[in-house]
């Protein structure tokens, strides 16, 4: 019986190596096969070269999670792919990041597909990322000219270029006041927020005067004493709930700059000290909303809603979105504006999103990089853009004597269904676009219209001055990986209680403790890490400070 | 008649009701909530800090938006097809091989066994999953979501432990009688069990009701999108990102509220269906003697 049970097993294990091996492919052998198959019939090729030109070329794209792919119910998409001669395949996964290293994985890469920010450098060492540099001399001309030029850099590495930089607005995280509450406390605004200008400016003293009327002055006329002057409109973060505060101070959380005497991360620095004292005296005098470490962003959002915070840090969409939610029917009387502040020595900016929103990547697999790259070329020239963007002239839009756009009923239903963002989404103009070619609101905009547009706008066309990381764009080093949690955790606990008063941030010796910890971490070692991997990769000529 | 144990006994009854009435509102009442702000303003929930006890400033938009989303029917559809397809596939494969598992008498029993659960401690991982079902040119259908988990074998087990259960006299009695395996396990097996194939059934619905990190992965069409692939980009596309005046959306907390309710009531809709076969089984009593 025991034999027979040996016998047993393996005879199912043979088995099992019998079916494996009939089914795997050597890769080795099937690329020889491949390349023989290739050689020999490349003079085959050159005889039906003529007539395969003409045959639309299928391309795969792997496009950003936006949108629906629908070329029968968005007809600019048939256009589209008759004018580049290609036969679309686009997917839209859910998680994109996921589907496309599995895709990567298994070697089965799209011929186009986009990536966040900088992930398509982690994608690199998989050897799928084209290098596009000749691509682009040769067939990319309107990509070339319409590009932000400051963004190239982010895409090339060693003189090769991996991709096309999607444009991004680097105006995101926003300060904004209600206008009206200031009203009402006879506080002048001398900047009124318009289209296409910032906002309203102030000084670091009128800041704080302001913080403390809204908090204990009653702006909202109630009688009640339940409003604070400041508040984060998002999950709490501290690289962006404070950014207008630390801005006045010189610098952002989670950001390196060359001081005199080296490279250093904006959290260990005086600045930063000088910026947690300012904000834990506001603590102190109780104008910040007590709960900003613990509450959620809509949690914040809905105490906007209700009337109780005067100034808060939001996404740059936020206010649009309280608009749409229905602020105006619980406050007719809010009104809204940008501000942003300048510190008592000059200094002022907000949090730098960066330069890009994603990259668009060709495949080294792609058997047609050519037409992939003169496909994308076509979307960055001005029919292509139009198309993708807005559609079919005479058919989803029309355009009136002074040049704007204006939707028709089909190409309103098309836009509500998400259906024109997928080729939009990969190309590199300014959304700022959008805004240009749309219709001025009339006198009859309603606050909803008038809250939306203002704040979109703004957040796209500004000129305020940002701070932006020496290291934007830069490979994250492996030691960043390894320690970079610890050493944010510390920092992000150290922040809340030097901003709560658990730890005096004016006590030096609490202050030595807090860097020493930060080296102990690993600060000092990540800080040695990107100096050296900009010198080595970017030619720069920095050293770590101390 | 003892009086005084009377009243204790009801007096018993009444607290017991009264807390487990209350046990039952406090655990029902967040659902009910849900459907009170999807019929809801926004601004009279916040006003109201999501606390509600009737839909406030009644309106449909978060239900028209969700039944207008484009792709929402058809992914609707596609669940509907990978549940009752994939919960029947699934059923008759479990109840077969945990029946087979069960019989005692058969050659290999343990060794069987042994393979089976040998496979729920290790899988083959995701891009081995990813390039067999790229053979097996299952990618882009559906049936990549009915065929390779059509089995469960936690619930295989489960099943092979409920079929132990049934006293062997019945299957003997059975037999005797001349009744063949074939109308065995349908005459016999089946009936007896109505208490497992109801939660396996239960078990696989849910589950497949539920899938959406298959169809991500495994399905790069629109059109083969499920449910709960749909839902996820409803929230994705949230009034954060304006780009027309006109394209009203309404406020993500009605929009969230609405898809869950719109998501979960048909199974909710079943359940109670199910419920009356987790009862005590009829086989009780069955056997005399």
């Amino acid at each position: 019986m025991k034999k027979l049970k040996i016998t047993f097993i393996l005879l199912i294990v043979v088995l099992m190596l019998l079916v494996s091996a009939c089914s795997a492919k050597d890769p080795s052998t099937t690329k020889e096969k491949d390349e023989t198959k290739s050689t020999t019939s490349d003079a085959k090729e050159e005889e039906t070269k003529e007539e395969e030109t003409k045959e639309p070329t299928t391309l795969e794209i792997f496009g950003p999670g936006r949108g629906f792919w629908d070329p029968e119910k968005n007809s600019a998409l048939k256009v589209i792919m008759d004018k580049t001669n290609t036969i679309l395949e686009v997917t839209i996964p859910e998680d994109r990041k996921q589907a496309l290293t599995m895709r990567m994985a298994s070697g089965d890469v799209p011929d186009i597909f986009t990536t966040g920010r900088f992930e398509y450098l982690d994608y690199i060492p998989t050897g799928y990322i084209l290098d596009i540099k000749d691509l682009l001399d040769e067939y990319g001309q309107d990509i070339l000219s319409e590009c932000n030029p400051d963004a190239w850099p982010y895409v090339t590495i060693s003189g090769k270029i991996y991709g096309v930089p999607l444009w991004n607005n680097s105006f995101k995280h926003l300060l904004v006041m209600r206008a009206d509450w200031a009203k009402n406390l006879g506080i002048e605004l001398s900047n009124p927020v318009s289209y296409g200008e910032y906002g309203e400016s102030m000084t670091q003293d009128e800041f704080s005067a302001l913080l403390l009327a809204f908090t204990y002055d009653d702006p909202d006329g109630n009688g009640e004493d339940d409003t604070y002057g400041y508040a984060a409109a998002e999950d709490y973060n501290l690289r962006t709930s404070f950014t207008s505060l630390f801005g006045m101070f010189g610098g952002q959380v989670e950001q390196y700059y060359d001081y005199d005497d080296g490279v250093l991360p904006y959290i260990v620095t005086d600045d930063y000290r000088a910026g947690l004292n300012y904000i834990s005296e506001q603590w102190a005098l109780k104008t910040i909303d007590p709960e900003i470490f613990l509450s959620k962003g809509e949690q914040v959002q809905q105490k906007i809603m209700n009337s109780k915070i005067g100034i808060y840090t939001g996404w740059w969409s936020t206010t649009g979105t309280l608009a749409n939610d229905g602020i105006y029917d619980l406050a007719p009387e809010a009104e809204f504006t940008h501000i942003y502040t300048i510190g008592n020595d000059g200094r002022n900016g907000i949090l730098n999103n960066g330069l890009l929103s994603g990259v668009t990547s060709i495949s080294t697999q792609s058997e047609n990089p050519e037409v992939a790259m003169q496909f994308l070329n076509f979307l960055s020239s001005d029919e292509g853009y139009n198309l993708a963007g807005y559609g079919i002239e005479g058919e989803h839009y029309t355009v009136l004597d002074t040049g704007h756009f204006v939707k028709t009923a089909l190409g309103a239903e098309v836009y509500e269904q998400w259906l024109l963002d997928p080729l939009w989404n990969l190309t590199c103009r300014k959304d700022v676009e959008n805004f240009q070619r749309a219709a001025p609101l009339g006198d009859d905009a309603t606050p909803l219209q008038l809250t939306q547009l203002v704040f979109h706008v703004n957040s796209t066309m500004n000129t305020a001055p940002t701070y932006a990381s020496i290291f934007y764009g830069h490979a994250v080093p492996a030691i960043e990986t390894e320690l970079g949690t610890d050493v944010k955790t510390h920092v992000d606990q150290m922040a809340i209680e030097f901003i709560t008063g658990t730890a005096d941030v004016n006590d030096d010796e609490v202050w030595a403790e807090y860097i020493a910890e930060w080296e102990k971490r690993g600060g000092k070692r990540i800080l040695d890490a990107y100096v050296q991997g900009s010198n080595d990769v970017y030619g720069t000529n920095y050293t770590s400070g101390n | 008649m003892v009086i005084g144990s009377n009243k204790n006994f009801n007096l018993f009854n009444v607290i017991l009701t009264i807390s487990i009435g209350i046990f039952g509102i406090i655990m029902f009442y967040p659902f009910l909530n849900l459907i009170f702000i999807s019929f809801s303003k926004y601004s009279d929930i916040v006003k109201n800090k999501g606390i509600l006890f009737y839909p406030q400033g009644f309106n449909i938009s978060a239900y028209q938006y969700v039944f207008r989303y484009n792709n929402f029917w058809p992914a609707y559809q596609n669940t509907v097809f990978i549940t009752l397809i994939g919960t029947s596939l699934a059923l008759f494969l479990t109840i077969i091989g945990g029946y087979v598992l069960s019989v005692r008498e058969l050659p290999g029993r343990n060794f069987l066994t042994t393979i089976v659960v040998i496979t729920m401690f290790f899988s083959g991982g995701l891009i081995p999953g990813y390039l067999n079902f790229r053979n097996l040119k299952l990618l882009d259908s559906l049936w990549v979501l009915i065929i390779p988990v059509s089995i469960n074998t936690w619930y295989m087990l489960l099943a092979r432990n409920f079929f132990q259960g049934i006293p062997t006299e019945i299957l003997e009695s059975a037999k005797i009688d001349g009744i063949s395996e074939v109308s065995l396990i349908l005459k016999i097996i089946i009936p007896l069990s109505l208490p497992i194939i109801a939660t396996l059934s239960l078990f696989y619905g849910v589950g497949r009701w539920n899938e959406y990190t298959f169809a991500v992965l495994y399905n790069s069409k629109v059109e083969l999108q499920t449910l709960q692939v749909v839902i996820r980009g409803m929230y994705q596309i949230t009034p954060d990102d304006f780009q027309d005046m006109d394209n009203y959306v309404p406020p993500s907390e009605t929009v969230r509220a609405a898809t869950v309710i719109v998501a979960t009531i048909p199974i909710l809709c079943i359940y109670p269906f199910l419920q009356k076969y987790f009862a005590k089984g009829i086989m009780v009593g069955s056997v005399k003697g």
